[in-house]
């Protein structure tokens, strides 16, 4: 998989969401920052009126308004298709393949992906992230 | 071209509470209860379908929801008051035993009624639900905009995530116009939904049972329905492929003759 950390990834994600006119109009009463993080890698992103106006492959001293952390895999499993992103990041154990037992069952089991910062902002532009997850996806590959 | 369609709208006083529902078609009723958040319009595609079977097909609104009002102005917080609702629906608007359909949270709703009712059913057909839906937390805290301001949308996108992968964008936008008049009953659905729990109590059912499961529907795991068809005595299980949370708006014709089927067999349903 691709690393979130590195230049190529941060431009490629900046360019697909310049062009994405669903994220633009979204975001175009936000004013924050969004990091991306895949185990120990991350890019962190300056959204300012639907416009991503600076990169970094750190988080700045300022910190960011939220962030959505996820492992390699957790990722790897939104950029092949292999599941949604309202599944990775909906807490709840929704998977029994090796359980048919339902032992595991557990509604409130942490998400795949994790949204962690201000969720009030985060889910305020809740279908941004999806527009995100999108073009995430599309620069990862 | 404009058409005229033949699905008629009503409204009935339920317990003092206006109620909404759509009817089509003349025989034994069946009764189709729709996902969380929604209303009847999910059933559009297949209220005709059924209706040409031989069936009279009504789709309420559940309370709360669209064009119905919410009992005491009060959303609902679990299947049971659903439920409960929808058995006396059932007895005002139908004058012989219904079949129940339902999906989703309707599909709780219709077991909920197989473990309180199931001498009252013709059959029952329970769509991506089972005797126990411990699959995310308890959303209440989410209902209000001052809570979560995108509560609507994280429904919305709940909603159209988990249909299958074929179904074409213009029904995907469909749906998610479906899930824009019910945002705070949403809520008081899915706080049900987490909580329901009819576990044990669906040994004794005394009507046929008919388990729907689409395999893309990831917040239903076929393994939860799988235990619940091995509590009832007299259950068929379909599992679909190419299907997802959302069986009767992604497959009509697939559910319709399912359901004709499965009537047929039970002789629930006169030969044609």
């Amino acid at each position: 998989m691709v690393d979130f950390g590195s230049a190529q990834f941060r431009d490629r994600l900046q360019d697909a969401l310049s062009h994405h006119e669903g994220f633009a109009l979204e975001t175009r009463w936000f004013d924050g920052s969004i990091v991306v993080e895949a185990d120990e890698a991350r890019c962190w992103l300056k959204v300012y009126r639907g416009r991503i106006i600076e990169t970094l492959g750190s988080v700045p001293p300022f910190g960011f308004t939220f962030k959505l952390r996820g492992s390699r895999q957790a990722w790897q499993e939104l950029i092949s298709g292999e599941r949604r992103l309202a599944d990775l990041i909906t807490p709840g154990q929704r998977r029994f393949a090796n359980d048919p037992s339902l032992a595991t069952a557990d509604g409130a089991a942490p998400s795949r992906i994790v949204i962690e910062g201000n969720l009030l902002e985060a889910t305020r532009i809740h279908e941004a992230l999806y527009h995100l997850a999108e073009c995430v996806a599309r620069s990862a590959q | 071209m404009e058409t005229l369609e033949e699905i008629t709208g009503h409204y009935v006083s339920v317990g003092g509470t206006r109620t909404f529902f759509d009817e089509i078609g003349a025989g034994t009723p069946i009764i189709c209860v729709h996902t969380a958040g929604s209303d009847s319009r999910e059933y559009r595609y297949l209220l005709p379908l059924l209706a040409r079977r031989g069936l009279r097909a009504i789709a309420p609104d559940l309370p709360g929801h669209s064009r119905s009002y919410p009992v005491g102005w009060q959303a609902a917080r679990t299947i049971h008051e659903h439920a409960e609702f929808v058995y006396s629906f059932a007895k005002a608007v139908c004058d012989e035993r219904p079949i129940i359909m339902g999906c989703s949270i309707g599909g709780d709703i219709t077991l909920d009624l197989v473990a309180n009712h199931s001498a009252d059913l013709l059959a029952a057909i329970p769509m991506e639900g089972a005797a126990w839906t411990p699959t995310f937390p308890n959303p209440e805290e989410m209902s209000r905009p001052s809570w979560m301001p995108g509560w609507q949308d994280v429904m919305e996108r709940a909603a159209i995530s988990s249909l299958a992968r074929s179904v074409p964008a213009d029904k995907v936008t469909e749906l998610r116009w479906q899930h824009r008049g019910s945002q705070l009953a949403a809520a008081g659905d899915l706080a049900g939904w987490s909580k329901h729990d009819v576990r044990g109590r669906l040994r004794n059912a005394r009507c046929p049972v008919l388990l729907v499961v689409g395999l893309e529907d990831f917040w239903v795991p076929v393994e939860i329905v799988r235990a619940t068809a091995k509590e009832l005595p007299d259950c068929e299980l379909e599992v679909l492929d190419d299907v997802g949370h959302y069986p009767m708006f992604e497959a009509p014709e697939r559910i319709a003759e399912l359901t004709e089927r499965f009537l047929r067999k039970k002789k629930l349903l006169a030969a044609a």
